[in-house]
């Protein structure tokens, strides 16, 4: 049984919902808050996993694409006075714009090439970021981001964001299964094992890898959007190459092309960073640790550990 | 006129000539071999007329059509289909998977119909999966349709890239030699396969080692050599040409009575 089917249960998916739902009324803030980021983040990590789990093209620039749907809105509120709500598809759409204006041609490369392609296309963000003073106020930052209303309710509490958050990414994780279940799904599969079969099968193996890089920017576009309204603050020092780097460990270390997996992992890497702060300066080594550890053992990702729990059970009930 | 012909193809790699002034037609409703012996530009010339290579002279026409210059999805949808020498399948998707892709022909606009699950989209992927299943019965995967391609046994492996191939509905469907690796049982069910998806009228190139395989199923042969083409005709003339027996066996040369075999 794979772990889809686990989830399709109802009683499963009301139940993990319904624990979601309660959750704020019982956590403290701070839990809350980190809760807050690893919704927020499994945006962007999914949005990677469409182009690197499914697609088999690793990029190291979702932090920066991510980025550009936060400094979109964070720009669009601040400078020209837009409403919060008015700027999400704004921001998507900036984001996939420039994702494929930068990207479109570089994703058809070869994998290594494409992988260094996006790490130029994420140094080219950050410098334009840090450096068109005048749009991005460079190094100073975005500050004041006004928070998300409905009428006079600000969004302003982690428990208050925390429903959005979690509204985004529930319909988020929907959309991702349903677009992995589409038949431009079934194609990225297919080029990613064998391009040249893919395409003696009609799969038009150039347009199917723009359509994923789209996609992984209107995740990123969207998560980044959500990152601004929350910390209300932006920097390009958020979304530079280590953001990228974290969020591909993220979106591999959960599962192999399992978007269950991409959040699971999410939640448990940006939980140990916290749940890690004790060890002062040994927490990057003790993460570091984790994800080798992790790697080691489960180089299919993590959820293989309850893959094989439950096709053991499954196994022995036949 | 034919369903497929060439005129004067010419493909050459960094200097040397893989294909040389190559005429060829397929005429509709045939069962062509191809022979050679290794390096003789048998699969080249597979991958010039599906588009993976691009000519560097020449003209080839498929249903009326020019299609020298076509990519290769476009150029499957126009109902050529292939298959490999080694087999390329998508090795980490389930059999009914690999078959499933082809049988949807690359349909375009999908990603969105079917986010939203649109009706029409139902449609395409309910007549998709009709076709993928017929093609799994009829090469006898029937019941392996949940495995993993890579998991299946080559001689599986081998039938399930012969279902993708035809799940495209081809009208001219080529195998790069399909009994490459099997066992004599294998070959002789694939041959009676080759035979009934003939006699359901799709043109077919077969390009193949095995002599014998070529004169009990195709009426015509052709013959490459260097990149050129040195024999076309009836088969079973055609492999006993002094110059098709020389390419194969090396040049019989009188007096010194050198055998290459």
């Amino acid at each position: 049984m794979t772990t889809s089917e686990v989830l399709r249960r109802w009683w499963v998916g009301a139940a993990v919902l319904a624990a979601l739902l309660a959750f704020p009324a019982f956590a403290p803030r701070y839990i809350v808050h980190i809760a807050n980021f690893i919704l927020i983040y499994t945006l962007p990590v999914i949005g990677l996993g469409f182009l690197t789990g499914f697609t088999g093209r690793v990029s190291l620039a979702q932090g920066a694409l991510f980025g550009v749907g936060a400094y979109t809105t964070a720009l669009l509120t601040t400078k020209f006075g837009w409403t919060p709500i008015a700027t999400f598809f704004p921001s998507v759409l900036m984001t996939v714009v420039l994702a494929v204006a930068l990207g479109g041609a570089a994703v058809r490369l070869a994998g290594l090439y494409f992988v260094m392609a996006t790490i130029g296309i994420q140094q080219i963000v950050w410098i334009v970021l840090m450096n068109w003073i005048d749009l991005t106020n460079g190094p100073q930052g975005v500050r004041s981001i006004p928070a998300i209303g409905l009428g006079d309710y600000r969004l302003e509490t982690p428990q208050k964001f925390y429903f959005l958050t979690l509204a985004v990414a529930v319909i988020s994780y929907i959309l991702a299964k349903r677009v992995i279940g589409s038949r431009l799904g079934l194609y990225l599969r297919a080029l990613s094992d064998d391009q040249l079969a893919a395409s003696s099968v009609a799969v038009e193996v150039g347009r199917a890898k723009v359509t994923a890089l789209a996609l992984s920017a209107a995740w990123a576009g969207a998560g980044g959007f959500l990152y601004a309204h929350y910390v209300r603050y932006v920097h390009p020092d958020m979304f530079g190459l280590e953001a990228s780097v974290l969020y591909l460990v993220m979106s591999m270390f959960g599962g192999y092309r399992s978007i269950a997996g991409m959040v699971l992992a999410t939640g448990l890497l940006e939980s140990a960073t916290e749940y890690l702060r004790p060890f002062g300066e040994f927490r990057m080594i003790a993460y570091g640790m984790i994800l080798l550890l992790g790697m080691m053992f489960f180089p299919k990702g993590i959820l293989t550990i309850v893959r094989r729990r439950t096709s053991a059970r499954t196994a022995g009930k036949t | 006129m034919a369903l497929l012909s060439t005129s004067k193809v010419s493909l050459a790699f960094a200097g040397v000539r893989a294909l040389v002034d190559i005429d060829l037609q397929i005429e509709e409703g045939e069962l062509l071999g191809i022979i050679g012996p290794n390096g003789s530009g048998k699969s080249t010339l597979f991958n010039v007329l599906s588009g993976i290579y691009r000519v560097d002279q020449g003209s080839i026409e498929f249903r009326g059509q020019r299609i020298e210059r076509c990519g290769a999805a476009q150029i499957v949808r126009s109902g050529m289909a292939r298959t490999f020498q080694n087999k390329r399948l998508f090795g980490t998707m389930s059999v009914l998977e690999n078959v499933l892709v082809a049988a949807l022909k690359g349909a375009q606009g999908s990603a969105l119909g079917d986010v939203l699950g649109l009706k029409s989209s139902a449609r395409a992927r309910t007549k998709a999966a009709e076709i993928a299943d017929r093609c799994l019965a009829l090469t006898g995967l029937a019941d392996s349709t949940h495995l993993i391609a890579r998991d299946l046994p080559y001689g599986a492996q081998n039938r399930l890239e012969l279902a993708r191939a035809l799940a495209l509905e081809p009208t001219l469907l080529l195998l790069d030699e399909p009994a490459a690796g099997l066992n004599p049982s294998e070959r002789a069910e694939l041959q009676e396969l080759i035979r009934r998806i003939h006699g359901e009228g799709v043109t077919i190139a077969l390009v193949e080692h095995d002599v014998r395989m070529v004169t009990g199923l195709c009426a015509r042969a052709i013959v490459l050599d260097h990149g050129e083409k040195i024999a076309d005709g009836a088969s079973s003339m055609v492999v006993r040409d002094p110059r098709v027996q020389a390419a194969y066996f090396g040049e019989v040369e009188s007096g010194e009575g050198t055998h290459a075999i």
